[in-house]
């Protein structure tokens, strides 16, 4: 995806564009992450997912990416969220520049939105150590609350 | 359009014109190409014009009339520049080249090729209809040869392979030979059979014999039967030597015949570096500015899959140094640099890697520009980039989303695409680097494998999970007593006393299935026999690493098989690191030490991230009649004693993460956890490390040097009986 394109405000747009950061919405479980546009390679609906027994906790297995093989890491571990069973795959989200074919499994895929990153939130301090350390702030979209994802940690974890 | 000439040949003299129009096109740009470099050799005119002359010739007499008109003019031209080379001026060169474009898309539809620009269609402006007037005085009349796509458009990926004669011909050799040693080995087969029979009844007979032999002996009758043995043994020892000599050969073709079609997948670089002297005249033109172009080692080998990507890559490189690094003349004047820029392009073999760079003597890369620009894009902040130095910001080029097309230009002298150079050379399992310095030029590197590995592995299932194992240390593949496979932790194999586990356990995989098959691993000449499932087949798979997160101790790697699915290789020297101290010592008294119970007197949870020495111990604990097992870190301990009730921990000190100390004062911080009596045991055998353990919380402390099981089942025994001591006073051992 071309950055300009994505960025480039539209003409009614209120932010300037280089004040907004492009975020895709993803669900894991009931609760709303945002994954920077800019780190996303490609989303794919995860169909085959190869478990490799004694690994890390955090990793859910290897997916075939157009015989690639990629690292896919679940994030429902990784936030400290209860896996869920007999739920559909989900979608990998194959991510840019870790040096290594790495990708997260969310369970399902939203909006695209543009955050202000001067004007974020913090972080509740009720929630959980787990996600809040995987998060770089939180913002308001529409009626929810999305925790923005910094993926260096997450993926780091 | 397409000539007069028909009847059931004429598509087969096509086939024939397409092949000659191609070579003499190619021949034609290579020499147009030196013409700009000598412009009045007649040497050259004259080749040109002998070349046009004959393709000419040819379109005619197949009646393709629009090529052959194309390329009278260009005939005609070069008669002209006989005369007068100096018509031959810039602009109608750039003309020629132009006509030699156009006729090579026309013969690649006649070829039924999808329409293509070339290898570097990017590189190129539409082609334009040939001819404008030259400014000479032959005056050619504008013919209507109008190019199928003025548009750039990608190469598709050929599904066939050019291959040299002379390696197919090695390849015919290999053939008939195996055919030979196909009857030859029919002919040793019925020779056995004839064998075989002939022992038949001398057996019979000798049974008839010794069923009278006590009424009468016979002698005569018995040497008789001795004489046919000896002749039966001299010609199976015989046949024993035919069938290894055969057996060697056997392995020779095949080795030959394995070597031999890897190769056919390699080419030389060439490929890819042919079109590069004329992309980069085009370009320079294009941009104003006069490069001078040097390649070296385009004779060097590589995969074709590996070509077939880079070939993109590579003219990202050499667009960026032309369009971004090198300076028009007048600037490197005045930098006192020559006026025609450097452009180098080189291949490189490294062992079993080759580097590819591409160099120029350029402006360089401002390293503080990139900083700029990767902050302004948002690609890095100000805080993340405080440190670094020069070398390390300009990597910045290579991070997605830092170029755009509307900043190519102006800053950072490095232009779009950097990102996909590297995301194919980390696809192929290379790297890429840059060396700059400002005014003085780059230098990017692109450092790839010379082939994509294939390994050769025997597929195996192992707890109904499909793994692979590098074929090369499987000494064998043997068949076991499923009671065997279950209780004995050694086998008797060829003679030998070979440990035996479980490939599952080894590998924590869920499932506890026992199989009755297992591979006789040889590793540095300590076999090993590991029990899976059972054996699918024998494959060979292109090997890609497993990287980050993923790392895993006992796999090597993993690769797709043909029906997408993904299987895990084993790293088998890593399995046999993991084995390698504890086998030799502990094996017979673990064997020995097999006591029945018929109560389980304690539960005992072994912490041990060495597989062997956990499952030794257990081997011990079980053998006096304990319930033990093993957790293979801290985390997987407390996960374990929070599950169920446990009479006793042993815990080994130097585990990754979590150690012993750490997981033994969590354990008496535990309200829970904390009255459970706990061992441990290290290699470490100093006073310093004791008095540690005793005072993070250890009941007992064993060193793994003076290690012996009595002593261990002792202080166990005393602890499961009686509890943790009231307080910590370092009483055993």
């Amino acid at each position: 995806m071309n950055p300009d394109e994505t960025e480039r405000p539209a003409p009614s747009d209120p932010i300037p564009a280089d004040a907004g950061v492009s975020y895709l919405g993803v669900y894991v479980g009931p609760e709303l992450y945002g994954v920077p546009l800019m780190r996303l390679r490609e989303v794919a609906r995860l169909t085959r997912l190869r478990r490799v027994p004694g690994v890390a906790a955090n990793v859910a297995g290897l997916v075939n990416l157009r015989g690639e093989i990629v690292c896919a890491l679940d994030a429902h571990g990784i936030l400290g969220l209860p896996r869920a069973s007999g739920t559909t795959p989900g979608y990998l989200l194959a991510l840019h520049d870790f040096g290594f074919p790495v990708g997260l499994v969310v369970d399902a895929i939203g909006d695209i939105f543009r955050v202000d990153p001067n004007v974020l939130d913090d972080v509740p301090s009720s929630w959980r150590a787990e996600r809040m350390a995987c998060l770089t702030g939180v913002c308001r979209v529409q009626e929810s609350v999305a925790g923005l994802l910094d993926l260096d940690r997450v993926v780091r974890r | 359009m397409i000539g007069p000439m028909s009847g059931p040949d004429a598509s087969a003299f096509t086939r024939q014109f397409v092949e000659e129009a191609r070579d003499r096109l190619r021949s034609l740009g290579d020499l147009v190409l030196k013409l700009e470099v000598q412009p009045d050799s007649p040497r050259l005119i004259a080749d040109i014009f002998r070349e046009a002359h004959s393709l000419k010739g040819s379109a005619g007499m197949l009646g393709f009339a629009d090529i052959s008109q194309v390329a009278h003019q260009l005939e005609d031209l070069f008669v002209a520049a006989k005369r007068d080379a100096r018509i031959l001026d810039a602009r109608a060169i750039d003309l020629v080249f132009r006509t030699i474009d156009v006729m090579t898309e026309r013969v690649a539809e006649l070829a039924g090729d999808p329409p293509t620009r070339s290898a570097v269609g990017g590189l190129e402006q539409p082609a334009a209809p040939f001819p404008e007037k030259p400014q000479s005085g032959t005056e050619p009349a504008p013919v209507a040869v109008t190019s199928a796509n003025t548009a750039p458009s990608q190469r598709t990926a050929p599904a066939s392979l050019r291959v040299s004669a002379e390696k197919l011909e090695d390849l015919a050799h290999l053939a008939p030979e195996l055919v030979i040693h196909r009857l030859t080995a029919v002919e040793r087969h019925a020779e056995l059979r004839r064998l075989e029979s002939v022992l038949g009844r001398l057996r019979d007979r000798i049974r008839e014999a010794r069923l009278t032999s006590a009424t009468r002996s016979r002698p005569a009758e018995l040497a008789e039967y001795a004489d046919s043995l000896d002749t039966i043994h001299r010609r199976m020892r015989q046949l024993v030597r035919q069938v290894g000599d055969d057996h060697a050969r056997l392995s020779l073709i095949a080795e030959a015949l394995h070597q031999q079609v890897t190769e056919l997948t390699m080419r030389p670089v060439a490929t890819v570096f042919d079109s590069f002297p004329r992309a980069v005249r085009d370009l320079a033109r294009n941009c104003g500015k006069e490069v001078e172009l040097t390649m070296t080692g385009g004779n060097t080998a590589l995969d074709k899959r590996v070509i077939e990507q880079i070939a993109e890559p590579l003219v990202h490189l050499v667009r960026n140094a032309i369009d971004h690094g090198l300076e028009p003349s007048p600037e490197r004047v005045a930098a006192g640099k020559p006026p025609a820029g450097s452009l180098h392009i080189a291949a490189e073999q490294h062992g079993n890697r080759i580097r590819l760079s591409v160099r120029d003597d350029g402006r360089g890369i401002d390293s503080a520009a990139v900083r700029a620009a990767a902050i302004r894009r948002g690609v890095v902040t100000e805080q993340q980039v405080e440190d670094w130095d020069h070398a390390r910001l300009r990597s910045l080029i290579f991070e997605p989303g830092f170029s755009t097309r509307t900043e190519t230009t102006d800053l950072s002298g490095r232009g779009v695409g950097m990102d996909i150079v590297r995301v194919v050379a980390e696809r192929l399992g290379g790297s890429v680097t840059v060396q700059s310095e400002v005014g003085a030029g780059t230098t990017v590197v692109l450092d790839l494998p010379m082939s994509l590995a294939l390994l050769r592995v025997v597929l195996v299932e192992v707890h109904g999970e499909l793994l692979a194992v590098p074929t090369a240390p499987i000494r064998r593949i043997v068949h076991l007593a499923r009671r065997v496979a279950a209780t004995q932790t050694f086998v008797e194999l060829d003679g030998e006393q070979v440990p035996l586990m479980s490939l599952g356990t080894l590998l924590r995989m869920p499932g506890t299935s026992i199989g009755d098959t297992a591979l006789l691993i040889d590793v540095g000449g300590n076999p090993a026999a590991f029990i899976i499932d059972s054996v699918r087949e024998e494959q060979e798979l292109v090997f890609q690493e497993l990287r980050g997160p993923i790392q895993h101790w006992m796999l090597a790697g993993a690769a797709i098989l043909g029906n997408g699915e993904i299987v895990p290789i084993l790293d088998v020297q890593a399995l046999f690191d993991q084995l390698a101290v504890p086998i030799a010592e502990s094996a017979v008294s673990t064997a020995a030490s097999v006591v029945p119970s018929s109560e389980v007197p304690g539960r005992v949870l072994v912490v041990e991230d060495s597989l062997v020495t956990g499952e030794l111990l257990k081997g011990i604990l079980v053998g006096a009649g304990y319930e033990a097992s093993v957790a293979h870190d801290g985390r997987e301990a407390l996960e374990m004693l929070h599950r169920s009730r446990w009479d006793l921990v042993i815990t080994d000190v130097d585990m990754p993460e979590m150690d012993g100390f750490e997981l033994t004062r969590k354990i008496r911080a535990d309200t829970l956890l904390c009255r459970i009596p706990l061992i441990m045991v290290t290699s470490r055998d100093s006073a310093e490390y004791k008095q540690m353990g005793f005072a993070v919380g250890a009941d007992a402390y064993v060193t793994k040097g003076s290690f012996d099981q009595h002593q261990v089942l002792d202080a166990v025994r005393r602890l499961v009986r009686d509890g943790r001591p009231p307080a910590w006073d370092g009483a055993a051992t």
